[in-house]
């Protein structure tokens, strides 16, 4: 279980900073979209939190659920569903063992097989390439002050 | 079989390469153009990123922290103010340094103790700082996707799962 706990500790320290970015967000910002084909602010992080726990599910069960469309009204109601997609991701993530990361697995979206530890790198990758991409959104909203990209506490 | 951090230090010079591959199809401008965002501009980012890089080989190699904070400023005045060539010309000669080093190395997981005069010492390992490299990279390249869009240019796909099917030859 070592490695299982070093791998989502890292990822824990980078969905802390998702959860500190998101209290900097105005109401006001939830459906900023940068670009036209852009995603909105607001289901940029629905994307993160969502796919990543399809990831880790993965992983543990080997099933494989496309998420479901959320649309969420307030910054408030954002924050609600990421801390409850977060708890959920680290209880499904805390049961994973370390011969389950050796397990191949299946994306189905795209037939793509890999071991288990694959799809959490995978998981771990996408989280904070988006969250780059989230910091560019908040700073273009006029957000002034960011956290560090990850949380060295 | 490869360790895994020399597969993700592999993975950090595939995203790079696609990076820098992009930016040479776009206008000139685009890459020096000031915009709020989280940097002035992309030129700014990848500076960033190559000083970052040269001080995390500088830690890997137990240098102290004179040497390192000497080294980053030179790394500094390397990339500062360049065209994207003599960039992309850095990163790769870096990149060289990075993967000799690896290759040489017997133990990657061979544990280390940085100290920093005001966090204090690191207990870690080489392949926990390889990692964070390349978390600091694909963080900075979401910066650099979305920057680009910032200015009207779609940017690079360099998700970690395109980089497998390449290595697998799916791509």
């Amino acid at each position: 279980m070592a490695q299982v706990k070093q791998l989502m500790d890292n990822w824990l320290r980078h969905r802390n900073v998702l959860e500190e970015l998101l209290k900097l967000i105005d109401d006001e910002h939830l459906s900023f979209k940068p670009w036209d084909g852009a995603f909105t602010l607001g289901e940029l992080v629905l994307h993160v939190v969502q796919w990543n726990d399809v990831f880790v599910t993965l992983v543990k069960t080997g099933e494989f659920t496309t998420p479901v469309e959320m649309k969420c009204q307030t910054m408030e109601e954002i924050r609600k569903v990421v801390r409850q997609f977060t708890e959920k991701s680290k209880a499904t993530y805390a049961k994973i063992t370390d011969e389950d990361l050796e397990i191949e697995r299946v994306f189905a979206l795209s037939n793509f097989k890999a071991k288990g530890k694959t799809f959490l790198t995978m998981m771990y990758d996408h989280e904070i390439h988006h969250k780059g991409q989230l910091f560019v959104y908040t700073r273009m909203a006029g957000v002034k002050e960011l956290p560090f990209f990850r949380d060295f506490k | 079989m490869k360790h895994h951090a020399l597969q993700q230090y592999d993975y950090h010079v595939w995203a790079n390469r696609k990076m820098f591959n992009r930016l040479n199809e776009l206008p000139k401008d685009v890459y020096v153009k000031e915009i709020q965002s989280v940097f002035p501009s992309i030129a700014e980012v990848l500076v960033h990123m190559y000083v970052a890089d040269n001080v995390w080989l500088g830690v890997i190699r137990g240098d102290s922290f004179e040497e390192i904070s000497a080294a980053a400023g030179r790394s500094t005045e390397e990339v500062k103010g360049k065209c994207i060539e003599e960039i992309e010309k850095a990163y790769s000669e870096l990149a060289e340094k990075y993967k000799t080093y690896l290759e040489e190395k017997e133990n990657l997981d061979e544990s280390i103790s940085p100290e920093h005069p005001k966090f204090g010492r690191l207990n870690t390992r080489i392949s926990e700082l390889i990692q964070h490299v390349v978390n600091h990279g694909t963080y900075h390249r979401g910066n650099i996707t979305a920057m680009l869009r910032q200015l009207g240019y779609a940017g690079p796909p360099t998700d970690y799962i395109l980089y497998l099917y390449e290595q697998q030859g799916n791509i």
